[in-house]
């Protein structure tokens, strides 16, 4: 991201932070009798700091030719790149709706191969061995040693 | 002091204290050389495995973790000429050409051999400095500890990579962050939603897991990787001790230039391996060969790198303030057994302070004897795929994750902010500088508005001793000398371009 465009992004967030964020979602009592103790003191105090990095972010930006944002590895093609993103967001969305119905245990069986597919585009029996490995042996740590209770889902109950 | 010394190895000799530290040592050595996971990503997943633990045996295994991950980092530096972890960068400049002369073995030796003295000299650093630093903290009260955070959010410059403005933006929205929750002072809800999970804060753990390991899955699905190098065989040749003898001096200078630098918070270990090697090739009558394949530099840097380890902990354990990001993580494990490190804790559960310093010089001996091993199987761990890596990475994170209060809501708040990092890292906006400041933020925040309910609101109460002029002295300094590093920064395009024309 050059530093243009997350200057702008730092000023949007400073401002949205101190004309609604802070006054719509920060209470603080009506009888505060000094600024500084207000609750709202330090968020406003951070709205500041980020509206100033965003400010000089854009003065460099003017004075300098040079950018500060590093240009990382991109994929073999964007699409594709975020097809692959969107379904993993979506797998990881569907995981924590699902997982009261269907257990941690066999929900992260199928989200370990849903994103070892999206990664390979292409499934193998090792992938299946160890999606049902590892989280039975996690399970059995977490519940019988660390007895953390796991839930269980409505399927399947695990010992 | 011997009679807490002593305390402390009562504490430690048992069974299950040994095996947590050789365990630690060894999970980091495998997750310090596998490429693509960091000691920093060991450190953060095996954290959740702590909670069933004792606090002694916990925060053990963290410590081997992490100064196993230091150390295992040099192995795929010299067989593969990719860095386990930053701080072994600078082995890389002689470790793989010795590799490449068929001399991978001496190199793993002497990396061996540098990594282990200088880990023993850092540790017995801690214990000489640690408990005098806490004494003279012992006086501080909150204007001395808000001037001591407002000193060491300096860190962030340290973390901060190539920007330190970006590094300050990732540092405000850390802050931010940290401020989710009932207000310290009135109990009035901030950026809560009227949720009741957000009622406590967002999850320290829940947070630094998904910040440090889900971005790196979320990149390997972006952009799946091809394989980064080609590893070496292990040669059978090892290091003698003749050749131990003659790079013992840059040993010794790389460990104390490791302690020293491990000390200041923020500075890190990548930054003392160069200045090591950097030392090291100023001295050495052989200075025409480092870069080619020099075994006095692979010492040097690996010297300056575990020298850190042990430094960075007498800011922790002494003040309660991190010295590093891996420092902060072991913050997390410290509270989560109801400990919180600072000058108290060396009056209050003195015993575990010995029993860590004594774990800590176990963990030496370790080091030697499971990095011998580790060498040998580096092949083993370096083929396990990406594929099949990452993907277990995100199981061991949820089920960790879950585990810390037994609700899923962290589990959501780990992927919420394994998004956010992930936009994060392709913003070129580093992560650890948010990390830094969401931890250090309601301490900075709490002290400032208890110093300000001592004084009535009045300021000058920040003035109010001679400690805390002290602590503003050394953050204007350090202010200082970070803006005309910046400033150095910007210039050198332009006196580029001025000697290109």
């Amino acid at each position: 991201m050059s530093n243009r465009s997350l200057g702008v992004f730092c000023c949007i967030l400073a401002a949205f932070l101190w004309f609604y964020a802070i006054p719509t979602w920060v209470s603080a009592p009506s009888n505060v009798s000094k600024v500084v103790l207000s609750p709202t003191f330090w968020p406003l105090i951070i709205s500041v700091l980020i509206g100033l990095s965003g400010a000089y972010l854009l003065i460099a930006e003017a004075v300098q030719t040079s950018d500060d944002g590093v240009i990382l590895e991109q994929p073999d093609s964007r699409g594709a790149g975020f097809a692959r993103l969107g379904l993993a967001s979506l797998a990881m969305l569907a995981f924590l709706v699902s997982v009261e119905t269907v257990g941690l245990v066999i929900g992260s069986m199928v989200l370990f191969l849903v994103i070892a597919i999206i990664i390979t585009q292409a499934i193998s029996w090792r992938f299946i061995l160890i999606a049902i490995c590892l989280p039975i042996a996690l399970y059995g740590f977490f519940a019988h040693v660390a007895s953390v209770a796991i839930p269980q889902g409505e399927w399947i109950q695990l010992p | 002091m011997i009679d807490n010394i002593l305390a402390g190895i009562a504490v430690v000799a048992n069974f299950e204290s040994i095996l947590a530290l050789a365990g630690g040592v060894l999970i980091g050595v495998i997750a310090g050389a596998i490429p693509g996971m960091s000691a920093t990503m060991a450190v953060a997943l095996t954290l959740p495995f702590t909670f069933s633990l004792g606090p002694i045996t916990g925060i053990l295994l963290l410590l081997g973790v992490y100064k196993g991950g230091i150390f295992g980092g040099c192995i795929p530096a010299i067989l593969i000429k990719t860095p386990g972890t930053p701080a072994s960068s600078a082995t890389v400049l002689d470790g793989h050409p010795m590799a490449e002369q068929g001399e991978s073995g001496r190199a793993l030796g002497m990396a061996l051999y540098a990594s282990c003295t200088a880990d023993l000299i850092s540790n017995l650093a801690l214990i000489l400095f640690a408990g005098w630093l806490a004494s003279f903290a012992l006086k501080f009260g909150p204007p001395e500890f808000f001037t001591l955070i407002l000193f060491s959010l300096t860190i962030i410059a340290g973390v901060s990579g190539a920007s330190l403005i970006r590094g300050v933006f990732s540092a405000s929205l850390g802050l931010l962050f940290a401020t989710v929750g009932l207000d310290l002072v009135y109990g009035t809800n901030r950026f809560t939603m009227n949720d009741p999970n957000l009622m406590g804060g967002l999850n320290f753990i829940a947070v630094l897991i998904g910040l440090f390991a889900i971005p790196e899955i979320l990149n390997m699905i972006w952009s799946p990787d091809k394989n980064s190098g080609q590893a070496r065989a292990l040669s059978s040749a090892w290091v003698s001790f003749a050749e131990y003898k003659r790079c013992f001096r840059s040993i010794i200078r790389g460990s104390f230039i490791g302690v020293f630098l491990g000390s200041i918070p923020g500075i890190g270990a990548a930054p003392a391996a160069f200045l090591s090697y950097s030392e090291a090739k100023r001295n050495s009558p052989n200075k025409a060969n480092f870069g080619k394949g020099e075994i006095e530099g692979v010492a040097a840097s690996e010297a300056g790198n575990n020298g850190v380890a042990g430094a960075t902990l007498i800011p922790l354990l002494a003040l309660g303030v991190p010295g590093d990001v891996i420092t902060a993580i072991i913050i997390g494990a410290f509270m989560i057994h109801g400990l919180q490190p600072g000058p108290m804790m060396f009056l209050s559960n003195v015993d575990i302070i010995y029993a860590l310093f004594v774990g800590l010089i176990l963990s030496s001996v370790f080091l030697f004897g499971i990095g011998s091993f580790a060498i040998r199987g580096f092949r083993f761990i370096s083929k396990i795929p990406k594929a099949v890596l990452l993907p277990s990475v995100l199981i061991l994170c949820i089920y960790g994750c879950y585990a810390i209060n037994n609700t899923l809501f962290d589990v959501g708040v780990m992927f919420v902010m394994g998004w956010l990092g992930f936009l994060m890292c392709r913003a070129s906006i580093p992560a650890p500088p948010f990390l830094i400041a969401f931890i250090l933020g309601p301490l900075f925040e709490d002290n400032f508005r208890q110093a300000m309910l001592m004084s009535n609101g009045d300021m000058t109460i920040l003035f109010r001793s001679p400690i805390t002029w002290f602590f503003w002295a050394v953050t204007l300094l350090t202010i200082f000398a970070i803006s005309r590093k910046v400033r150095e920064l910007e210039n050198k395009p332009a006196q580029l371009a001025e000697e290109i024309e």
